[in-house]
């Protein structure tokens, strides 16, 4: 998936497991910021119903200046509260308000941003902010919406957050995918073919942990502004999001009396959707989620060369014959793979597609690149700059974007005609597609923040 | 998180090092670590200098044939060459 428990460790370590991070321009010149983790909950999980970690620290970076290192980090910091010790019960009757008596274990949280680094000084923007609770049911959280909306917390200077449950917002068909790499749609292509059918999303009906987070663009810019024009310097911000916990963690016999020692290590992280899940080997999918962007570059033959690439001609074809014979030739030549190199660790200069660059300049990191200076389309195209949609992924990503989609045509050679205009794109490329769009999420977004919609609730998704 | 004494420091360190740096001794552990109020653990408490810790504070042997010890206390980890300290520590788990 995205980044849903893909790499081995952080697999089982859900609560720091950062599955997707979305960053796009949002109304009144503001950037909205989302990091979701706790991947795939069910949503009659309970009794002990999901929520952030008390002992993750959690952020969202921000590089404003090109060199692929944050100057500015919104921290998260969690903490639980148990009002009623002697009851097994997540709540003991209705939940009609976030400060309801009735429910027995709450979130609270500080949010502080810092000049990079999750563990550097900074300035706390808010405390003791309250998360809304878990979608329980029509008896325990009879207006969720309402609930919801409680905990969407103005904490000044134009900055809003939120933190909590929400409907999943990624699709995707990861029962076909997972399946020797198929796509429902072209299933006769398959090298074992199948029935053609429509997608299945596997997202439906599950929710997530959502960080929702909305500045002022002038917040975030190096210099303080609004960017000039989208060759404006200034316009660009690479974006990636992290969990860390602490070095050491000793046992004692129950969770009050254990032992946290020693510095903030990170333990899950994500810029583009799909790098660490589709492009780093399974081998190395642990190490790539703890080290910063910055190394990114001990990945670049990983981006230059991507297993996908040799795998979709290979799987797609019949007879014996490829349906994908350009994409092959290009990767028997061995070539570099230049555009996934520019989508992915260092952004797309100025001169490639007419009126765009979200360049981070040459460091090799994988960070979600946004330019600011691109307002919010008026007609969104869910296939982002592939659909001539400048708002959307790769530049940035907004809660709609068909990623999968977008990433799988463009490993497939789609993107390579950027910097090579002589490339002749397969015909089968503009097919590729796990066949899935936002209705097959079973909710729909939201039209303003936090976006994501709201989460399916146990009583009427209960096997979800 | 607890805040400790000097007692529960001495503890949580030996208890820290044995656990984290020794874990294949961790079985044996039970057998040598001395009760809390227990007299040699008193007299061991009475030699400590003055010092004072808001958290605890773990020591993970790192590499005992060369006397590294990483110290962990808040967010700080420290790395130490005191083969003297690896000694006598493996020295308890005997």
């Amino acid at each position: 998936m995205s980044s849903h428990r893909e790499a081995p460790e952080i697999s089982k370590d859900p609560v720091a497991d950062n599955t997707d991070l979305y960053a796009f321009v949002s109304p009144n010149n503001t950037v909205t910021f989302i990091a979701n983790f706790v991947p795939l909950e069910a949503p009659a999980g309970g009794p002990n119903f999901y929520e952030f970690g008390d002992e993750v620290v959690y952020a969202i970076h921000i590089d404003n200046d090109q060199d692929a290192e944050p100057e500015i980090s919104y921290v998260f910091r969690f903490e639980t509260r148990i009002g009623n010790p002697n009851t097994f019960l997540y709540n003991t009757g209705p939940i009609t308000s976030i400060g309801s008596t009735s429910w027995n274990r709450k979130q609270f949280y500080s949010v502080a941003r810092t000049n990079g680094g999750a563990d550097s000084p900074g300035h706390v923007l808010g405390r003791d902010l309250a998360c809304p609770p878990c979608n329980i049911g029509p008896r325990s959280t009879p207006n969720y919406v309402a609930l919801a909306n409680q905990a969407i917390h103005s904490i000044g200077n134009g900055i809003q957050v939120f933190a909590g449950q929400r409907a999943e917002g990624f699709y995707v068909d990861l029962g076909s995918i997972f399946d020797l790499g198929g796509l429902r749609p072209l299933n006769m292509l398959h090298l074992i073919p199948l029935a053609t059918m429509a997608g299945v999303n596997a997202t439906k009906f599950v929710n997530v942990h959502s960080i929702a987070i909305q500045v002022p663009i002038s917040q975030l810019t190096n210099n303080g502004k609004l960017p000039a024009s989208v060759t404006d310097s200034n316009a660009v911000l690479g974006v990636y999001a992290a969990a860390y916990r602490r070095k050491v963690h000793i046992r004692q016999g129950d969770s009050d009396s254990s032992l946290d020692a020693g510095p903030w290590v990170q333990v899950s992280r994500l810029g583009n959707p799909l790098f660490n899940e589709v492009i780093v080997p399974m081998a190395k999918k642990d190490f790539w989620n703890a080290i910063p962007p910055t190394q990114d570059n001990l990945f670049l033959k990983y981006v230059q060369h991507p297993e996908l690439a040799k795998l979709i001609p290979f799987l797609y074809q019949t007879g014996g014959v490829t349906h994908f014979p350009n994409l092959q030739a290009l990767d028997n030549a061995g070539t570099a793979r230049a555009d996934l190199v520019a989508i992915l660790l260092t952004g797309i200069p100025s001169g490639i597609i007419p009126n765009f660059q979200n360049s981070t300049g040459s460091t090799y990191a994988d960070l979600l690149r946004l330019n600011v200076a691109i307002p919010p389309a008026s007609n969104p195209n869910i296939l982002g700059i592939l659909g001539g949609d400048l708002a959307g992924f790769p530049n940035g990503r907004r809660v709609a974007d068909d990623v999968v989609t977008i990433e799988l045509r463009a490993v497939a050679g789609k993107t390579y005609p950027l910097v090579h205009p002589g490339y002749t794109v397969d015909a089968a490329v503009d097919a590729v597609s796990d066949g899935l769009t936002p209705s097959d999420l079973g909710t729909p977004y939201l039209s303003s923040f936090p976006y994501l919609g709201t989460p399916f609730d146990g009583y009427d998704h209960p096997s979800s | 998180m607890a805040r400790v004494n000097r007692r529960s420091f001495l503890w949580q360190t030996s208890a820290g090092a044995a656990a984290v740096g020794l874990l294949p001794a961790a079985t044996r552990l039970a057998a040598v670590e001395p009760a809390p109020a227990a007299a040699p653990q008193i007299a061991a408490e009475a030699e400590l200098p003055a010092v004072t810790l808001s958290e605890p504070l773990v020591a993970v042997i790192r590499n005992a044939a060369h006397g590294e010890v990483a110290l962990l206390v808040g967010t700080k980890e420290i790395i130490v060459k005191d083969a003297e300290l690896v000694a006598h520590l493996v020295r308890a788990l005997a």
